[in-house]
């Protein structure tokens, strides 16, 4: 596949990390690892801190205290530090990090080939017209090679995020953090965009952290399911053996409660 | 009415004009300027922008004009009325329309911004490719307020000297050539002319702008 090339680094490592809004402790100094290439599921009820995992890895918030790592580089903005803006070895480490947002924010002014040209010509340099062709390829990977020049608001929700997904390859990067992206979406829409995600896992080496409240796709993609809650990991395993048979009463009674929904 | 009064008249127009069209353009790069200062990471630079913003709201337009055109001179500096009128009417109106833009920018729905940040744009990329294309649309309405503004201002300028629609209206009044009522009816309809194209042109500049923000309508 020439469009994906996926590099598989070491992947991402944290390591005790706290994170606090006020009084409340979103993460409670949590450990997670998520080797490269690995593919990881991450469940849990909502407010158990999921989503700020995310966050988190992909700098959009500061921490108290911990670390983490991508590729082997330290990239956590620390809530003390004098400035959140990246030094210049962060913001190289951070380049490899793509990340596909709920609400897919596209960028609503530009075409959808701008959405994925931009940050490959302004970030890495590369050539425009380099640029408009890889981007022609990754739309033909995600089923939209004919809307390269539409606006995001004409497009469904499944087509925005299946954009949302190509935008972030485009960066070409190691690890890919996707936060819920079929929970704003039409239940018909859903399937769409679960199979393009199966797709990049298929044919590339991209790491992968995958909050999702689709249990069924965690278990098809994931090679290993976390569960989260209060802040911390709490189970974590094999999908099989995490979704079908858990040992933690938490797990278990998670997952009861997804059933009789 | 004769003709070198209505010719008179008419000089006045094209000479408002000409005032309103130049203080946009000061007050335009001006404004920007203060807009992005004012949402610097910077506290200086977010202070000094302030000091601006608020100096010349609170501070009479007619009073700066005044300022610029009878103390500058027993400073040094001497300027000329046309000058003094443009330049201090697009100062003046660079405070409102800077405050315009700050609020349209701090419009752009945050995830915009993350998006941008986890792609690794650089804050000058961010700017003027994402956050300002989008606060464009939002700013436009108000910002055509400001302009229509600055044409009403703008008959601040005959009180220095400039020769501008209503000094020369109320020349020819104050020296009985024509009735008072005329002249100021004149006036009151004149500028409301005069408003026109600017009203036009702001609608126009908005529809444009949100051709791709929306489902329906044209591609």
């Amino acid at each position: 596949m020439t469009e994906l090339s996926g590099k598989a680094g070491s992947g991402i490592a944290m390591a005790g990390v706290t994170k606090q809004y006020g009084d409340h402790r979103v993460l409670d100094a949590i450990d997670l690892d998520v080797r490269g290439g690995e593919r990881v599921a991450l469940i849990g009820p909502s407010g158990s801190g999921k989503t700020t995992v995310l966050r988190c890895i992909a700098r959009l918030e500061a921490i108290e205290s911990g670390s983490i790592r991508i590729e082997g580089h330290e990239i956590a903005r620390m809530a003390d530090a004098r400035s959140g803006k990246a030094s210049a070895e962060v913001a190289a480490a951070m380049r490899g990090v793509g990340m596909v947002f709920q609400q897919y924010n596209l960028f609503p002014n530009m075409t959808v080939l701008d959405n994925l040209t931009i940050a490959p010509v302004k970030v890495l340099g590369v050539d425009k017209a380099e640029a408009r062709e890889r981007a022609a390829g990754l739309l033909d990977l995600v089923g939209l090679g004919a809307k390269a020049d539409a606006y995001p608001a004409r497009l469904s929700g499944g087509q925005q995020q299946r954009v949302a997904i190509a935008r972030s390859l485009a960066m070409q990067p190691s690890v890919l953090l996707f936060d819920e992206v079929t929970s704003a979406l039409d239940p018909e829409l859903v399937g769409e965009v679960l199979e393009v995600i199966r797709g990049v896992a298929a044919q590339s080496d991209v790491t992968m952290l995958i909050v999702t409240h689709e249990m069924q796709f965690a278990r098809d993609i994931g090679d290993r399911v976390v569960f989260m809650e209060g802040g911390s990991v709490v189970e974590q395993g094999p999908p099989e053996k995490v979704l079908a048979d858990p040992e933690n009463e938490r797990t278990q009674r998670f997952l009861r409660r997804l059933l009789n929904h | 009415m004769n003709e070198v009064v209505l010719r008179s008249i008419l000089d006045g127009v094209v000479v408002t004009a000409e005032v309103v069209t130049l203080a946009i353009l000061v007050a335009a790069p001006l404004a920007l300027t203060v807009a992005l200062a004012r949402v610097s990471r910077f506290k200086l630079v977010r202070g000094a922008a302030l000091v601006y913003v608020e100096f010349l709201r609170g501070t009479s337009a007619l009073v700066q004009l005044f300022w610029v055109y009878f103390v500058l001179p027993e400073l040094g500096f001497a300027i000329s009325a046309f000058v003094a009128g443009f330049v201090v009417l697009g100062v003046n109106a660079s405070a409102y329309a800077a405050e315009v833009i700050r609020g349209a920018i701090l419009a752009v729905p945050r995830p915009q911004l993350e998006a941008a940040g986890v792609l690794g744009l650089s804050t000058t990329t961010t700017m003027s490719r994402v956050v300002l294309p989008q606060a464009w649309p939002v700013m436009l309405p108000a910002l055509g307020n400001v302009a229509i503004d600055v044409l009403k201002a703008s008959a601040l300028v005959s009180l220095i000297t400039v020769s501008d629609f209503t000094r020369e209206v109320t020349r020819w009044a104050t020296t009985g050539v024509i009735d008072v009522t005329l002249a100021f009816s004149l006036l009151l309809v004149g500028y409301l002319l005069l408003s026109v194209p600017i009203t036009w042109g702001g609608h126009l500049l908005e529809k444009r702008s949100r051709r791709h923000l929306s489902t329906f309508g044209e591609g």
